[in-house]
């Protein structure tokens, strides 16, 4: 019917403009092409520009095992290997094991803490943990990386080939999680995962960056931008009913981000091949990162609208939403960067945050008790979700009130 | 079908504390021009957008073409459109995508004929050639050009014109005028416009209303209006109610 017509007219025409506007191209495709590319440049150089070759690291195995096998050799072996393997991380890197013997557990983490050389320590239940692990009821031994001082390279790189080992045969029921706060790298048995806890956060922590930052041209040129360019008056005496209005400038929005999303894939695609070896990107990494991606900018695009409606400007309106959105989402973005999602709190207010929960209780089903709504994975995605979605929809019914004030006309 | 398109009773709109209009009684025919007439801030913008349902009026009785625009703005504006004071085109899109953009958000007419009917509306202000250019590079006046013809371009029964002629050069004002004009004496069509022109007023309108403060104080043809004011010119009565001389 007409309405229908009308809606569609009203996408086309937004999306044509949005093709033919410089900024908004550079905000959908060139800004997520260059900040994936650019990331992925630095992890390229970085790993390019530094060798570890001379450096050294110790490996203090205590591990007892049992009457067959003793994992802490198997872990140290792999280590070994890596040493001598070109294209890994620590290649080149000398292995001391002189602290095997004569010291207790206590005094090695002392002694890491004190000194300049990264250290691998082993504990002694290392086996005992491993063949007792089950994934029902969770129970959790750990390998300890100390790293300290954790600012060195060789300490890096150790902690990420670590984490490779980890990952792959036999020792692939580990999951990984890394914190800041304590300067050493738990590495605990847990769920069923066999992803790298770390490049996803790291991947998500970027996403959640661009996915919150581009819709802002948008918004604010279909919205305040009317009015600032005095086009709002006549769009508004049109024969459609302001919320169709919106409806139509919302559903351009989504197409938007559809091109934005394939825009970031690309990217992310980008990022994959120059951080080879340093992040294992494959095809679940990234459709997961851009769920979140698509999830986040939607949220964004709920929130910017009912800003960009109050706004005059597109200069003002931009102002608002970075002062609104930008900076929760770099909070949210620096929390869960290393240490997987915070423990519930006034911080899950922040919409963005329960973007990141969905991924990472997906993707890490069983890493992130603090973080538990009601204990049940599945159930607490669809309360991330839920939660999302009531914040888009509250934020299209204030943006609907707001655009049906008189004000909207001067 | 009655005649009468427009019925404005006891209309009264005030924003916070300030009155913009007080009392407006209009009754508007098919087929009129009628100007309105007012200096900055009389209330002509204001009377227009409570009109098409833009506005709500704080009380009194409006209707147009029987319906009352705070219940029914989306078939109203289905039959008249509005061009509104300062606005302005799309500049990311042609000329020609301008028109043809209204001509689909505003009526029910096939595609095929909004599209011919806007090669047609190029063609009467004068941009034929440069249709297919983005509006971006286009003077102000050109702009507004391409403004008059989209409010035309859905073929409304009745049009708003806020200013049409504003900003625009001579040749092309008369260009506009002439295209009112034509609407009324061939097309029937009813057209409210208010100007800062009276040459203008003169000229196009059958009925003049001129507004001061909020408040219709003179209503009738501009021969009427110079008559009942022993004014030679429309442009004196115009001062002297302005002027509260009279
Ligand atoms: N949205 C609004 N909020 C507050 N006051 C308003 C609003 N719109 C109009 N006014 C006031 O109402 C009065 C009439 O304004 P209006 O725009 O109708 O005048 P006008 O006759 O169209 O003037 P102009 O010739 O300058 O276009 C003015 O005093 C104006 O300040
Ligand atoms: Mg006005």
């Amino acid at each position: 019917m007409g309405s229908r017509r009308q809606v569609t007219t009203l996408v086309k025409q937004e999306v044509r403009m949005a093709f033919r506007n410089k900024a908004l191209i550079f905000t959908f495709i060139i800004f997520p092409l260059f900040m994936w590319g650019l990331q992925g440049g630095v992890q390229f150089l970085v790993s390019d520009s530094l060798d570890t070759e001379g450096e050294e690291f110790y490996i203090a195995n205590l591990d007892e095992g049992n009457s067959t096998v003793n994992m802490g050799d198997v872990l140290a072996q792999a280590l070994d290997l890596a040493t001598h393997t070109e294209g890994s991380l620590i290649y080149g890197a000398e292995i001391n094991s002189t602290l095997s013997e004569g010291f207790g557990y206590d005094e090695l983490v002392d002694m890491a803490e004190n000194g300049r050389t990264p250290m691998v320590i082993i504990p002694e239940n290392f086996t005992a943990v491993y063949n007792r692990y089950n994934p029902a009821n969770g129970s959790v031994p750990f390998v300890e990386v100390i790293t300290r001082p954790d600012d060195s390279f060789i300490a890096s790189q150790l902690q990420n080939q670590l984490l490779i080992i980890l990952r792959s045969q036999p020792f692939t029921e580990v999951t990984v999680q890394r914190s800041t706060g304590v300067r050493s790298t738990v590495i605990s048995f847990e769920g069923e995962s066999t992803e790298d806890f770390f490049t996803i956060s790291f991947l998500a922590f970027l996403a959640l960056i661009i996915a919150v930052q581009a819709p802002a041209g948008y918004v604010s040129t279909a919205f305040s931008g009317e009015r600032e360019k005095r086009t709002m008056e006549a769009l508004l005496a049109l024969p459609m009913p302001r919320i169709l209005v919106l409806t139509g400038k919302v559903l351009a929005s989504l197409v938007l981000t559809g091109v934005f999303a394939i825009a970031n894939i690309v990217g992310m695609l980008i990022f994959a091949e120059l951080a080879k070896g340093q992040f294992e990107i494959g095809a679940t990494e990234i459709l997961a990162v851009t769920a979140v991606l698509v999830l986040t900018s939607f949220v964004a695009t709920g929130v910017g609208i009912s800003i960009a409606s109050f706004a005059k400007d597109s200069k003002t309106a931009t102002g608002y939403y970075q002062a609104v959105l930008l900076i929760p989402t770099m909070f949210v973005g620096f929390s869960t960067l290393f240490g997987g999602l915070p423990p519930l709190g006034p911080i899950y207010l922040i919409p963005f945050i329960h973007s990141i929960a969905v991924l990472e209780k997906a993707m890490f089903p069983k890493t992130l008790e603090s973080s538990s709504i009601t204990g049940d994975i599945f159930l607490d995605i669809i309360l991330h979700i839920i939660y999302l979605l009531v914040f888009v929809i509250a934020s299209f019914l204030i943006a609907a009130r707001v655009f049906d004030r008189e004000d909207i006309l001067n | 079908m009655s005649d009468v398109v427009i019925e404005v009773k006891k209309l009264y709109k005030s924003f916070g504390g300030h009155q913009a209009l007080k009392g407006i009684d209009l009754e508007l025919n098919r087929g009129e021009v009628f100007g309105l007439l007012g200096i900055n801030g009389a209330g002509k913008t204001t009377l227009i957008r409570i009109l098409l349902g833009l506005l709500r009026p704080t009380s009194g009785n409006v209707s147009v073409f029987g319906l009352d625009p705070t219940r029914r703005a989306v078939d109203i504006r289905k039959r008249a459109s509005l061009l509104p004071q300062e606005c302005q085109v799309y500049e990311l899109l042609t000329a020609y995508e301008n028109i043809v953009y209204y001509g689909k958000m505003q009526s029910e007419l096939p595609d095929k004929v909004i599209e011919s009917r806007a090669v047609d509306l190029i063609r009467l202000i004068g941009l034929e050639g440069r249709e297919n250019e983005l509006t971006k590079g286009f003077s102000g006046g050109m702009k507004r050009k391409v403004l008059v013809a989209r409010a035309m371009v859905a073929d409304p029964e009745l049009i708003f014109l806020d200013e049409p002629t504003t900003g625009i050069d001579v040749l092309g004002a008369r260009t506009v005028r002439t295209l009112i004009k034509k609407l009324s004496k061939e097309h029937g069509k009813t057209v409210v416009l208010t100007t800062h022109d009276l040459t203008e007023i003169n000229e196009l309108c059958d009925r003049v209303g001129i507004l001061v403060d909020g408040e219709l104080v003179a209503l009738g043809t501009p021969a009427d209006l110079e008559e009942k004011f022993r004014s030679a010119h429309i442009e004196d009565v115009f001062v002297a109610l302005v002027e509260g001389a009279v």
